[in-house]
């Protein structure tokens, strides 16, 4: 009895041991698998029956405009569960990477593009699908939300592209230092845009030395500014505005010639030359060198204006800073401002009726985006979010006072004008001739009419006309 | 409230013990198959992340390397030497298209590198190649910094800068401020591009005039911190890269910051691979630690023991409940007969117990076959036929204490008429001068007064040996010239009590018996003394005809129904008495006499 009952105990242990072992052996077999690193599992031939169409959707913002972008996708793949849309993100080189996507045959299907680099260039190599036989083909496209100012036409029937994303040129400056020289505040609106002796009076004003005079003041010393008047970048949009205040515009009406070269062109450009010349109410590249970002110029008094897009916004909202906007001054008659836009496109693809989805739901669903318009960033292109109820849902407390005079206003009255690269045709290889030569402008060695006087010819070599017309 | 006690019967309690008692056993097995597990556990995953430390290193490798290959690209690249020949002459527009050439061609150098966020070529006079929409810089910002130097110090060597606050090494104080911007921290290479390169058969270097150039390229710490932190094999553990000052350059520590010191405990492993166990504030970790080959950095993984034993108990514990119920179960099974093999006889014994209370002691239960028990049945057996034994003679001896009684009332029932007639007797004896008569009543008198007078069991010696006397005085006139007696009593023991008349019998047994073949010269000696202080010795000798061994014998067999009556009463009375406590032994020898000697305990 007392052997049995022994020999049944040991025999419990025993087991008891063994089902210990077991578990160990179970968990050496997994645990391997789960420490190799491999993202295995995930993604990896998942067997459906329903295949499903990848989409690549390439962009290069990233931040809060990537989460947003990765927002929309997700919702639209919630919503079509034949397609999933992933977001390429492509934070730089951007242009140059996409390029090499085609040369590999990678591309993805749907593509923001910068128009005035890529899109156009693609959509004559047929790169680009056109948009309009995709729409006509469906029935329940909305037509109705897409505005004609944010296409992009190659021809009258190619419909390349649409801009999303609308971001025009604006003056934000620094209201602070308005207030401590007793200076005037740039008006809000076009209607009472500052003519251009205005503007360079209250520049010289707000512009001081290290000696605390400004620059309309007498022994002003022009090689020791602590605060310039006004800051501005030097590239297309900045022009424009100016240009088209004095009728100018980038190529003549006729589509034969720059309009740099124009007297308009010549005036405008000399005029903002002269603002760093002969005012010295804006840095000199060299000193431009040793200038913080706008967001830390105006935030530590560097700065009082600054003329450029209205995407700085976002930074300047985020970053708390104490700012407004306010509308371009005019150097002629009629003051003006120009929009700029990303476009998206459809890349000639196999699954280009996936992508046109995509296409549709980012362009015609209402809201898709407005976390960027509430931050800031951008400013519709759906034309039906253009209503004051819409505006007002997303303008917060946080944009400035002049949010919607300055920057929302002149996008719906017209006085924001599509951006050049929409309707210039060579836009790039014009601008390659051009570029390099205002070299001489901004440096201060040449004066505008000299510098278009030797290149306008070879300018003007390059310009091919209007696209859409 | 009362409390109320759970009653378990003992079959219930033995079961519980039992398969308490066999979970003791099965817990320590399962805890040393725990710790044995552990230990692979921990072997195992400190292999495991040792290894994963290392892939990461290796790719954090090849983005430095890359980036350093980059650079020595670029230093052999005409364009530069082209673009910095006689950089301290350009005109502002010179520059201005230079910075445009750089820019391009720095794009194109570091196209694929996603890791790679920034990257200029930095003058006295400008940042050549920067673009504007990544990381802010100036060229007082690089001043600030520093980079400047650093890059001179190594001479054309790459040096890597990390574990720095990207606003506090400018100098900005808006960034500093801000605290959260995309580029706050940044693994940074500065390198003096001393541009040169041979084109057919000319060899162009930069003049020596000239400062070279210092490229600065920047990688954003985040890449390296989801590079790290992505490919961790074991939750809640934290990942440091620290460079060779023991600084932070990258981890998904929370509660560290880039810049703040690793922990000291990490200097002794920098430059080191390998794992080992360290206790912070009472708690262990594992720490894991490899080097890179490029930047000096080393890197370093810590994961709680808690977690990796955490993880163990949960996946030990189904394995643990199973093995519990399974000892539970079969401890159950086996306890039930086990219990049962107990139970039987302890059953019988309390069976037995109640019958005895009830007042049977006819019991005698059975003997079992295991040890213990067999001894508690036994003793069981043994203490009822003691307890029947002592039952019955504790009731016999009051049965005799109450036939004394009557006996002694019904002699007493007209003592006085006993002793009136007896004195009445003496006078007439004495009136005719018969002397001897009279003696002879007056001792009869004292002896009846005595047996009537006292009831109790026992008497003093004096008392007694008075009585004695008188006897003797009786029965030496009755048997005129037969015997002398004498009796010895020591002094000082006169109070000392024995049983009441009991040597009465034993001095008539040598007096009848002994002298009955003679007529003359007979002895009896009655010797009284103590013995062992405990004990009184009581002698009584004749010189009588004595008697035969077998004679003795029947004498002492008190069982037996002989002649002598009065001998077999004695030892009765004795054994009641007494119990074991006395000794009575006879020495006899025919023709010689017989000594009858009785030891009595000492009593007061």
């Amino acid at each position: 009895m007392k052997k049995w009952l022994s020999m049944l105990i040991a025999g419990t242990l025993v087991f008891s041991a063994v089902a210990c072992d077991t578990g160990g052996e179970v968990d050496e077999t997994t645990a391997p698998a789960a420490q190799d690193g491999t993202p295995s599992g995930e993604g990896a031939e998942q067997s459906n029956p329903r295949e499903i169409v990848e989409i690549r959707f390439a962009e290069w913002d990233g931040g809060e405009t990537l989460e947003v972008y990765e927002q929309i996708a997700e919702n639209f793949n919630a919503e079509h569960p034949t397609i999933r849309v992933t977001v390429t993100n492509i934070p730089d080189e951007y242009d140059t990477k996409i390029t090499a996507m085609v040369a590999g045959g990678t591309q993805p299907e749907v593509a923001l593009m910068n128009s005035d680099t890529l899109l156009f260039p693609f959509a004559e190599e047929g790169q680009l699908l056109n948009i309009q036989e995709y729409i006509d083909q469906d029935d329940d496209f909305d037509e109705e939300a897409i505005g004609d100012q944010f296409k992009y036409m190659l021809t009258e029937e190619f419909f390349a592209g649409y801009g999303i994303g609308s971001e025009n040129i604006v003056m934000f400056y620094n209201p602070a230092l308005f207030r401590e020289h007793g200076v005037d505040e740039p008006p809000a609106s076009y209607e009472d845009a500052w003519d251009w002796d205005t503007f360079v009076d209250t520049a010289k004003r707000l512009t001081i030395d290290e000696n605390g005079l400004n620059a309309a003041e007498a022994g002003f010393d022009p090689e020791n500014i602590d605060v310039y008047g006004v800051t501005f970048g030097k590239w297309w949009p900045i022009y424009i505005p100016f240009i088209a205040s004095l009728g100018g515009d980038y190529l003549t009406d006729d589509g034969a010639r720059i309009g740099y070269a124009e007297d308009s062109g010549i005036e405008a450009l000399q005029n903002l030359a002269d603002l760093v010349y002969v005012h010295h109410v804006s840095p000199t590249p060299i000193a431009g060198e040793t200038m913080p970002g706008l967001a830390e110029a105006l935030a530590t008094n560097r700065v009082a204006m600054n003329f450029n897009g209205q995407w700085t916004n976002a930074t300047l909202m985020y970053d708390d800073v104490d700012y407004n906007v306010a509308a371009l001054p005019t150097m002629g008659q009629e003051a003006s401002t120009v929009m700029t836009y990303g476009a998206i496109t459809l890349m000639n693809t196999a699954n280009a009726d996936e992508a046109f989805e995509f296409f549709k739901y980012i362009v015609t669903e209402v809201g898709a985006a407005k976390p960027l318009f509430e931050s800031g960033l951008w400013l519709p292109t759906n034309m039906h979010e253009y209503n004051e109820d819409y505006i007002e849902d997303f303008v917060t407390d946080k944009h400035p006072a002049n949010y919607y005079e300055s920057i929302i206003k002149p996008q719906i009255d017209g006085t924001a004008k599509p951006p050049v690269p929409q309707y210039v045709k060579n836009f790039n290889k014009i601008n390659d001739v051009i570029t390099p030569a205002l070299d001489d402008l901004w440096s201060g060695e040449r004066t505008a009419r000299d510098i278009f006087d030797e290149i306008a010819s070879d300018a003007n070599a390059q310009v091919q006309g209007f696209y859409g017309r | 409230m009362c409390r109320r006690r759970i009653k378990l019967n003992l079959s219930t309690k033995l079961m519980l013990i039992f398969i308490a008692f066999s979970m003791i056993p099965g817990f320590m097995l399962q805890s040393f198959m725990q710790r044995t597990y552990e230990e692979r556990l921990i072997n195992n995953a400190s292999e495991s992340t040792l290894s994963v430390l290392v892939a990461n290193n290796n790719a954090l490798d090849v983005i430095l390397k890359r980036v350093e290959a980059t650079s020595q690209l670029i230093t052999g690249t005409p364009l530069y030497y082209e673009v910095f020949e006689s950089y301290p002459n350009n005109s502002v527009s010179q520059i201005l298209r230079n910075d445009r050439l750089v820019r391009s061609d720095l794009t194109r150098k570091f196209l694929n590198q996603e890791e790679v966020s920034d990257y200029y070529i930095y003058t006295d006079l400008w940042l050549y190649g920067h673009s504007q929409n990544t990381i802010e810089a100036t060229v007082k910002g690089v001043t600030e910094a520093g980079w400047n130097l650093i890059a001179r110090e190594g001479e054309g060597k790459p040096s890597w800068v990390s574990g720095y606050d990207y606003g506090e090494r400018i100098g900005s104080e808006y960034l500093q401020k801000k605290k959260t911007y995309d580029f706050r921290y940044l693994l940074t290479m500065v390198q003096e591009m001393n541009f040169q390169y041979s084109h057919e058969g000319s060899y162009y270097v930069l003049p020596k005039d000239i400062a070279p150039p210092i490229l600065i390229v920047h990688i954003n710490e985040r890449s390296i911190h989801d590079l790290y932190s992505a490919n961790l094999p074991l939750q809640n553990t934290n990942y440091f890269l620290v460079n060779n000052e023991n600084t932070i350059v990258s981890t998904d520590d929370k509660d560290l910051q880039i810049g703040d010191l690793a922990h000291h405990n990490f200097v002794d492993y920098i430059g080191q691979r390998g794992f080992t166990e360290y206790v912070v504030g009472g708690e262990s970790f594992l720490l894991c630690y490899a080097p890179t080959t490029i930047g000096g950095f080393t890197s370093f993984a810590i994961v709680p023991m808690s977690t990796l034993l955490d993880a163990t108990t949960r996946e030990l514990q189904p394995f643990r409940i199973l093995s519990f119920v399974l000892m539970v179960l079969i401890a159950a099974l086996v306890a039930r007969p086990l219990a049962g093999h107990f139970l039987g006889p302890i059953n019988r014994l309390v069976e037995g117990s109640k019958k005895v209370a009830e007042g049977d002691f006819q019991v005698v239960l059975d003997i079992p076959q295991q040890n213990d028990l067999r001894i508690l049945t036994q003793q069981f057996n043994h203490m009822i036929a003691r307890i029947k034994k002592l039952i019955h003679e504790n009731y016999e001896t009051s049965l005799r204490e109450k036939e004394t009684q009557i006996m002694a009332l019904t002699t007493q029932m007209n003592p006085h008429f006993l002793y009136n007639t007896l004195n009445t007797i003496n006078l007439v004896a004495i009136s005719n001068e018969d002397e001897e008569t009279a003696e002879l009543i007056v001792s009869l008198s004292r002896m009846l007064q005595y047996t009537y007078e006292i009831t109790t069991e026992y008497g003093d010696l004096i008392s007694e040996m008075q009585w004695l006397s008188n006897y003797l005085t009786i029965m030496s006139k009755r048997f005129s010239g037969l015997f002398n007696s004498h009796i010895n009593l020591e002094a000082g023991i006169e109070h000392l009590l024995i049983p009441r008349l009991i040597l009465q019998p034993i001095v008539e047994n040598s007096i009848l018996h002994g002298f009955s073949d003679q007529t003359t010269g007979g002895e009896v000696l009655i010797c009284i003394q103590t013995f062992n202080d405990k004990r009184i010795k009581i002698s009584v000798s004749d010189n009588g005809k004595g008697m035969t061994e077998d004679q003795v014998h029947r004498l002492l067999r008190s069982d037996e129904h002989l002649v002598n009556h009065g001998f077999t009463n004695i030892v009765t009375r004795l054994r009641l008495i007494y119990d074991q406590e006395y000794d009575l032994s006879i020495d006899s020898e025919v023709g010689k006499g017989t000594t009858v000697t009785l030891f009595l305990p000492r009593k007061q």
